[in-house]
């Protein structure tokens, strides 16, 4: 009785699978079956079950009843599995839709000869020890004939799946036909290959395995299912050696890990003690050694190197070598990876439209902005596409034939968009492997782990190495003005009555990577970052540039404040040159409450003047820089600041307090505050300029360093 | 001291590099190549007694040279930092990161 859940479980497993199948299989003409296929099913389940409550309470009638409506649903879903097979992946001619369609009066007629007949049933009741049942004269033959053709079903599958020359339906095909043949096997198993030993036709027999029937039905709607939606191609290998691991672990640890706990409770003389509190015990000792021997010897089995050289390799890519070499250079990484010959890379113009900057079959192309093919691509959030995913992912249906025309123009088989927050900036096409295999599942995660990096250099291609400016006489001055300025343009202005804010940043070779910026969240609340990011000339400038943007394109997506810091750290050690790292502080103003929350980030420098004390106090405390370890999460302590009438806040990078004169004394912090407190009564845009005039006169000679100052004054606002 | 000066010595199998000077915007190029010179020999270890400045391009260039240690399974060790050098280091908040000795003779 107990194992009756087993069906109610198998029920709603395939009930759920209902919903996927009807959204995944979207626009596939084989979708309807396989709803059809689960639905039957999930019935068959959900019967099969309630014929043992029922007979279990004594209503021998009702159970005979759902017994054979249980069998008749089963009986559908074997004629629905036909029919799947048939419109997999499309519909062959005519005559399949005929023959789809001729099954609707055979499973009516199966229906009718269940139900209307005892050669299927004749009764069915319970006992102590499960469910008797006296079976009909033809209740072999009609299990043989839905299981037969459900194995039919298995058959058409995997013949189609060799005819057909999509890849991606081709696994797919073989996917659903070992789906539909393993549980077809297990219902046979189950169902007729055990039972007879207990009963035959026309006797009575009592059925333990009654319960284990729906089970295997589960193998056959989930595969069919699954193969509905997946539109990717299995890496086989990674997938065997994965169960390769498997193996080994089991072997080595799960299986003397059993006999532990085996000789423990023998020795014990069966107590309860030994299996409660040992089995975890063991469980967690096991798995940490488990964990540890896979680590060190099964690393190699069940990963491929190449994606860690791949985003290695991408890490060395120097942007500052301009727009050609790098292009040649992104080309060579990336087909050495993924040993493509062909690649395309297109970037948003000015204007709005995409062309192409590099493609190795000399192909050009333009796609406007707000075209069709754009704005479905933009709307559906897609960064990677593989064109087996185009081929059979429903989301793709809307813009199927200009991806797959697209796809075809550069002989692409995956496209890889480059996304500022929601808008494209560029696309990189990926071409068809000189082996012609396939792209798989792993290369797709591999795509996905290289993404930061390649918009990184989509975003330099866009923003920065333009050909008409590259080719000036002196690069990193031609783009000085244009680079700053665009960095300054960006900048949301704190514009509340009460709050008056300025800063300086001066570089040192006209760029740097000192930068500050403020993002207006709501009226009373403002996002803010300050900060510097390693490196000196045009590199830093243009890091500075994609943080900036990246920082803003994080804001739109985490709510949580150490989990936005965490986001851009990850994407400073994963997608910034080598040894980039960025010191500074980020920080939340409410206004509402007068409040500042801020994460110190290796900001050197934050003062708060407290009209109170008519003094500046250092409120900064430790704080780690980004860029240096991939998980900061565990060393940011977020902290807040109340900021009263007539408080002014002061925040630096190094560069002004590090500032050194020729006598090598530093400019130092208590300069700085000193420089505040002696023009309080000025406004902050006075302050600021008046430090950065005293620091350059104490130093007496050029700057070494980029300097940045932030001054805010807070005085009473008048709708608070 | 204005400019900078690198030199390089060999103890036993590795290779000393001297940085003497500031390591700041207009130098620190300079300091990254000799680095990765000195590391394409072996193991190294960055003199950094006379270091005058050291900005955040120096630090990144460090950070850089540890990450392909790490990578390449080989070490790298900052022999003697100044007060400046050290200072420097511990604005990153992760002092303890960076492999820091006062005698060669640790090595051993």
């Amino acid at each position: 009785m107990g194992l009756t859940i087993l069906a109610f479980l198998v029920s709603a497993f395939l009930f759920l699978a209902v919903p996927i199948a009807i959204t995944r299989g979207k626009g596939q003409s084989a979708s309807i079956f396989v709803v059809f296929v689960d639905l039957s099913l999930a019935l068959f389940a959900l019967f099969h079950g309630l014929v043992d409550v029922a007979s279990g309470i004594g209503e021998s009638h009702v159970g005979l009843f759902l017994s054979k409506l249980s069998f008749s649903f089963m009986g559908l879903s074997g004629l629905m599995l036909i029919a799947a097979s048939l419109a997999f992946p499309r519909w062959p001619g005519l005559w399949a839709k005929i023959l789809a369609f001729l099954l609707v009066p055979v499973a009516a007629a199966l229906f009718w000869y269940v139900f209307s007949t005892d050669a299927y049933m004749i009764m069915i009741f319970g006992v102590t020890e499960g469910v008797v049942r006296f079976v009909g004269r033809q209740y072999d033959l009609l299990a043989d004939l839905i299981g037969g053709t459900a194995f039919i079903s298995a058959i058409i599958l995997a013949v189609r799946g060799f005819l057909t020359k999509d890849r991606i339906n081709r696994q797919r095909s073989f996917l659903a036909a070992w789906g539909t043949a393993i549980g077809v096997f297990g219902l046979w198993f189950v169902g007729r290959g055990i039972s007879n030993t207990s009963g035959s036709a026309g006797t009575m027999g009592i059925l333990w395995t009654f319960y284990l029937l729906p089970v295997p039905t589960l193998i056959i709607g989930a595969s069919s299912t699954y193969a509905l939606s997946v539109s990717r191609l299995f890496d086989w290998r990674v997938f065997g050696r994965q169960i390769l691991s498997w193996v080994i672990l089991t072997l080595l640890f799960g299986v003397p890990s059993g006999f532990v706990i085996a000789a423990l409770i023998f020795m014990s003389g069966f107590s309860l003690f030994v299996p409660i509190i040992g089995t975890p015990i063991l469980f967690f000792i096991v798995r940490a050694m488990a964990s540890s021997f896979a680590h060190r010897n099964l690393e190699r089995i069940t990963s491929r190197k190449y994606r860690e050289d791949l985003e290695s390799d991408l890490a060395h890519i120097d942007l500052s070598a301009g727009r050609d070499v790098v292009l040649a250079e992104l080309y060579r990484v990336l087909s050495k990876a993924f040993d493509f010959q062909d690649f395309a890379v297109m970037i948003e113009d000015d204007a709005g439209v995409y062309r192409t900057v590099y493609s190795t079959l000399g192909r050009t192309s333009t796609v406007d902005r707000g075209s069709r093919f754009h704005e479905n691509v933009e709307a559906a959030g897609i960064t990677v596409v593989l064109r087996s995913e185009a081929i059979a992912d429903p989301k793709f249906a809307e813009v199927r034939e200009e991806l797959l025309g697209f796809l075809d123009l550069y002989r692409g088989e995956a496209i890889v968009f480059a996304r500022e927050g929601r808008r494209i900036i560029g696309a990189f096409v990926m071409g068809g492997r000189k082996t012609g295999a396939d792209y798989t599942d792993y290369d797709f995660e591999s795509f996905r782990a290289i993404y930061g990096k390649l918009f990184v250099i989509a975003y330099y291609l866009r923003n920065v190495a333009r050909e008409s400016i590259v080719y000036t006489v002196s690069r990193e001055l031609a783009l000085s003005d244009q680079v700053l300025r665009f960095a300054l343009e960006k900048v949301d202005r704190i514009d509340l009555p009460g709050v008056d804010s300025a800063w300086v940043t001066r570089s040192t070779r006209s760029l740097g990577g000192d930068f500050v910026d403020f993002v207006r969240m709501s009226r009373q609340r403002w996002f803010f970052v300050l900060g510097d990011i390693s490196g000196k000339g045009l590199s830093a400038s243009m890091n500075m540039l994609i943080l900036k943007s990246m920082i803003r394109s994080f804001l739109r997506i985490e709510r949580e404040f150490t989990g936005l810091v965490q986001r851009v750290n990850a994407f400073i050690k994963e997608n910034l040159p080598r040894g980039t790292f960025f010191a500074g502080v980020f920080g939340y103003f409410d206004f509402s409450t007068n409040s500042l929350f801020f994460i110190n980030c290796g900001v050197p420098a934050l003062h708060l003047y407290s009209p109170s004390f008519d003094a500046f106090i250092e409120v900064q405390g430790e704080g780690k820089v980004l860029g240096f370890v991939r998980d900061v999460t565990p060393y940011l302590k977020p902290r807040k600041l109340t900021l009263p009438q007539g408080s002014i806040l002061v925040a630096s990078t190094d560069g002004i307090i590090e500032s050194e004169n020729v006598r090598a004394e530093r400019f130092g912090k208590e300069r700085m505050v000193k420089a505040v407190h002696d023009r309080k009564a000025q406004d902050a845009k006075t302050i600021a300029e008046a430090v950065v005039d005293e620091l350059l006169n104490f130093t007496g000679r050029a700057q070494e360093d980029d300097i940045t100052i932030l001054i805010m004054k807070f005085s009473q606002r008048s709708d608070t | 001291m204005t400019q900078l000066d690198i030199s390089e010595r060999l103890d036993g199998e590795r290779v000393v590099l001297v940085i003497a000077g500031p390591v700041n915007s207009y130098t620190f190029g300079e300091f990254q190549q000799r680095l990765e010179r000195a590391m394409a020999k072996g193991q190294v270890v960055i003199e950094m007694e006379k270091v005058s400045t050291l900005s955040s391009a120096g630090i990144g260039v460090i950070m850089a040279a540890l990450d392909d240690a790490e990578a390449a399974g080989k070490k790298l060790f900052i022999l003697r930092p100044s007060e400046i050098a050290r200072l420097a280091l511990e604005s990153t908040g992760f002092m303890e990161r960076f492999p820091i000795i006062q005698n060669l003779k640790e090595l051993a």
